[in-house]
């Protein structure tokens, strides 16, 4: 039995899958466009039914009539369902990288072109969904929150939009691949361990612990992209424009995280353990670099650094 | 949403009992408070205990338990309990079905015009209330649900009208085992002094009338109900004898709906099985039958409004037999010994029956006899001889009872029929309205070579009655309606209420002839009509042709903005056709692509197929990138390349 159900989820998936292939954008059409009456929907026809029937057997002509006009209701409803539902225009539109184990945020872009929706659910199953309701001719942006388990580039697949408007009666819905993509870091993995008892990179292992980068050394305007951290907020408080900090760089060589250095762990968590690295280099403000097999990133120290560093990591064995 | 309640419950407030009303009253305000967070929400005891109290509450007031009112109060006992513990959504919605179940149930025992407008604009407010509860509408934005609901009503009514009309009618698939108690107003098949005087003070419809030939003067308007034959203990009723000839003497054939008539009556349900129909009428249609005796019966008790047809037929001679001759002249020894002796005295002055009926139709004119509505109370024995030679003042019951016993004691065969005299004309409808306070009580006495013929004594008494009405009647007394001091009925005099009144009833009328009465047989001729034969199988096809029409407005309705998009832009629809087909075979293409990138798509993955496959689609590719990039001044030429594409397409 459950074989049987397994086998028809299968064919169904792969149904859909050549029904509705993996698309960036969307506008929803009778093609993409399924519509079935919900519990209630059911619960509904059970009334009219009811309805009919006391009509019928008191031989009540007005009570019939309610039961048609609740019919009648019913199959508006559908008609009404679908119209909200089909021309919705729906696209992916980027996401905000997050670690392992967090909620990502994927933002997507909905726009009513010919008329406006309403109450239009979107996201994945079970639980990850918003509700948004867009004007004629207007678009709305909104975010939504996947739980990103894995380490890479996740993405959460076939997505399911629906809505019961207007009555919750009819549920109309779509499964759409929108291409929706999140990269997800790896969690930071803190450990104790130093990684100067690997070879190779014992000196420059020791020297990471040197603190040396304490000593304030002065203000210079501010570069965009350079970590906030290093803004002078005092200064920008009394002037109103940004000021970094700058600090007394370390004579000694950047420090070089890298793979390879890692003596324990699978991959998994050595990327990890570089992460929790990288983290901690970016808040010192540390010049710093990334080695991986077979890519290597030259030390630096912005945000846009951090984040390649991290992306690095997150899309490992990928280049 | 709580405010669905109100008018929910309201709708059936004739029939709950008060306590339940001021009950469902409190909810409502309950639930508001909480809503405006000035209290929290009961506990579990508290709601418990408020269950249990209100269901020995109910057990305790209500009487009879399996009963439609019954039924229907704990329906709103139940309704308003669940109001009490609304929460989550699964409640909400429970909450709005019960709600327009509720609002329905109220036409239950209504189908007036009135009822159903309620009805129907309060289902708005319950399919609001679902509206908002699916789709977690915030109060704020109600109105908007508010006006879109309304307007699929709208939408909804041309579907319910074809509904209505072909979805097709049949009697009770089975019998309630719900009955309704409700005291409906009519006439009772027994008649004892008092009776009819408490109908009188009814402003109640008891049937409305259409002529379609000559309307018949006021005065010979006696819609006959009931025959009592039977006279004992002071009441007149019908006898086993009497009920049995009119349960098994059928006398007219049922015949269709279109057949020649001339009057139409629609009775008002009064939950009995008798009719009413002016002397010698045969019965053209309905679901009823007339008697040999010229009376109209149901098969069974009528519980909604009821049309039927009559053509007068020529009166029949109808010889008596000596057993029926001494039942119709039947009456206790030894009560009203002194109305006996008037009889004997007006034998010994009178020979022929027929004169002596005169001669009392003339003493009831020629003394002081008054018709009123508040009679002075009768002592329980020797009723007639205390009302002809006592108070001499009653209503029609009183004398058409006394004089009955003096008619029998006299020998002459008599029968009380009681019924209803007159009725209201309705100029604007063209149709006559027939009030419970026109109810009436006269005699039929039976006489050699005439047979039965009527004999009004309180015309003889009160000419007024029957010539203009129970209201000039009575009109120096001002008793008429007395009890319902704000009935209409009672302003008639003010034009404006009169006017208003006749506008109510003549729009009620054409409601219920037209509307609510539409059953089997009227389906069955209109469709018939439509169709052009009375040929079940073209209403069948009818059905088919109705239904198909309905769904493709539907789906035309649905489909058209897409339609018209897809009209606008040709060259984008037979782009997609062509990516479709080409992502059929090659999973690399999806659309979206530009016709370049798919060529490349195509080119990369194919080097399989054929060249001549390749150059199809190098070529439409072209084709394309010359339509959706290239300005082409000439429509003519655009439309041309735009077949060739079509063409290729088809082809590949």
């Amino acid at each position: 039995m459950l074989n049987v159900i397994q086998r028809f989820e299968e064919r169904m998936a792969k149904w859909v899958e050549k029904r509705l292939p993996p698309v960036k954008e969307v506008e929803l059409s009778h093609r993409e466009i399924f519509i079935l009456p919900t519990r209630w929907g059911l619960l509904f026809i059970g009334l009219v039914g009811l309805l009919v029937l006391t009509g019928i057997n008191y031989q009540n002509s007005m009570i019939m009539a309610v039961g048609f006009f609740l019919f009648s209701i019913l199959l508006l409803n559908i008609v009404s369902a679908y119209r909200n539902f089909s021309g919705l225009y729906v696209k992916f539109h980027h996401s905000e990288p997050c670690f392992a184990g967090e909620l990502g945020g994927l933002e997507f872009i909905v726009a009513g072109r010919e008329k406006g929706h309403s109450s239009v659910e979107i996201g994945w199953v079970p639980d990850s969904f918003v509700s948004v309701s867009v004007d004629k001719g207007e678009n709305e942006r909104f975010i939504i929150e996947h739980p990103c388990p894995h380490r890479g580039r996740y993405r959460p697949g076939r997505m399911l939009l629906t809505s019961v408007f207007p009555m919750g009666l009819i549920r109309a819905w779509s499964w759409q691949d929108l291409n929706a993509e999140i990269i997800v870091f790896p969690a930071p993995v803190e450990s104790a361990m130093v990684w100067g008892e690997a070879e190779g990179d014992q000196e420059s292992g020791r020297k990471a612990m040197v603190p040396g980068q304490e000593d304030f050394e002065g203000l210079r305007s501010h570069i965009p992209g350079e970590s906030m951290s290093r803004v002078a907020w005092k200064k920008y408080a009394q002037s109103g424009e940004f000021y970094s900090k700058e600090f007394a760089q370390p004579l000694t060589d950047p420090e070089w995280i890298d793979f390879n250095a890692y003596s324990v762990g699978d991959t998994e968590v050595r990327l990890g353990m570089m992460c929790h690295q990288v983290l901690t280099m970016h808040a010192r403000g540390q010049l710093y670099g990334l080695r991986l097999p077979g890519k290597t990133i030259s030390p630096d120290q912005s945000d846009l650094h951090r984040t390649r560093c991290l992306i690095a990591l997150a899309v490992y064995p990928e280049l | 949403m709580i405010i669905a309640l109100i008018p929910a419950t309201l709708v059936h407030w004739e029939v709950l009992p008060v306590w339940l009303i001021l009950f469902a009253a409190g909810v409502t305000v309950f639930r508001v408070a909480v809503f405006k967070g000035w209290i929290a929400e009961l506990n579990k005891w508290l709601k418990t205990s408020l269950m249990v109290l209100c269901l020995l509450l109910f057990i305790w007031t209500s009487r009879s338990l399996f009963t439609v009112e019954n039924a229907v109060g704990f329906f709103v006992l139940a309704y308003s309990l669940k109001l009490v513990e609304l929460r989550s959504q699964r409640d909400a919605y429970i909450f709005s079905f019960m709600t327009l179940f509720l609002l329905t149930l109220g036409l239950l025992f209504s189908q007036s015009l009135f009822r159903t407008v309620y009805v129907f604009f309060f289902l708005g407010i319950g399919l609001v209330a679902l509206a908002a509860v699916s789709t977690r509408v915030k109060l704020s934005s109600l109105t908007g649900s508010l006006g879109r609901v309304y307007s699929l009503m709208l939408l909804a009514l041309p579907l319910l009208a074809i509904l209505y009309v072909v979805f097709p009618r049949f009697g009770p698939l089975w019998s309630m085992p719900l009955k309704s108690t409700s005291a409906f107003t009519g006439l009772d098949d027994t008649v004892s002094p008092g009776d009819v005087a408490n109908l009188a003070q009814s402003g109640e419809r008891a049937f409305r009338v259409t002529f379609e030939n000559e309307v018949p003067p006021k005065k010979e308007l006696y819609w006959r109900g009931l025959i009592l034959d039977r006279y004992n203990n002071g009441r007149w009723s019908r006898s086993f004898i009497q009920q049995n000839v009119e349960r098994w003497n059928r006398g007219g054939i049922n015949l269709s709906r279109d057949d020649p008539f001339d009057y139409e009556v629609l009775l008002d349900p009064h939950n009995r099985e008798w009719g009413f129909a002016l002397a010698n009428a045969r019965l053209v249609s309905g679901d009823a039958y007339t008697t040999n005796q010229g009376l109209v019966r149901f098969t069974k008790d009528v519980k909604s409004a009821t049309w039927y047809r009559l053509a007068d037929q020529s009166p029949a001679y109808e010889e008596l037999t000596l057993t029926e001759a001494k039942r119709y002249s039947r009456l206790p020894i030894e009560e009203n010994p002194r109305t006996r002796e008037w009889a004997r005295d007006i034998q010994s002055r009178f020979g022929s029956p027929r004169e002596q009926i005169n001669h009392v139709l003339e003493y009831l004119n020629q003394n002081e006899f008054f018709y009123t509505l508040s009679p002075p109370l009768l002592p329980r024995a020797n009723r007639a001889d205390e009302f002809l030679f006592g108070t001499r003042r009653g209503f029609c019951e009183h004398y058409a009872s006394s004089i009955g016993i003096l008619f029998r004691a006299l020998g002459i065969p008599t029968r009380m029929v009681t019924g209803y005299q007159g009725g209201e004309w309705n100029t604007q409808g063209g149709f006559l309205v027939v009030h419970q306070y026109d109810a009436h009580a006269w005699l039929e006495v039976w006489l050699e070579q005439e047979g039965w013929v009527r004999v009004d004594p309180t015309a003889a008494v009160a000419p007024a009655r029957v010539e203009s009405g129970i209201r000039d009647a009575v009109a120096g007394e001002g008793t008429f309606l007395q009890n319902s001091p704000l009935d209409l009925a009672r302003f008639n005099h003010v034009n404006v209420i009169s006017w208003i009144r006749e506008q109510a009833e003549y729009l009620n009328y054409q409601w219920v002839s037209m509307v609510v009465n539409y059953d089997q047989e009227s389906q069955r001729s209109l469709l018939g009509r439509l169709s052009g034969k009375d040929d079940i199988r073209y209403v069948a096809v009818l059905l088919a042709i109705l239904a198909a029409v309905v769904f493709g407005a539907l789906g035309i309705y649905s489909v058209w903005p897409e339609w018209k998009k897809g009209r606008k832009q040709p060259i984008q629809r037979l782009y997609h056709r062509f990516i479709r087909k080409l992502a059929a075979k090659n999973s690399n293409i999806h659309a979206g692509m530009t016709p370049r990138q798919v060529l490349s798509a195509a080119g990369a993955a194919q080097s399989r197929s054929s060249v001549e496959y390749r150059q199809n689609i190098r070529l439409i590719a072209q084709g394309f990138e010359q339509l959706l990039y290239v300005d082409e001044p000439q429509e003519a030429s655009r439309r041309q390349i735009l077949r060739q594409l079509k063409a290729k397409i088809n082809r590949l």
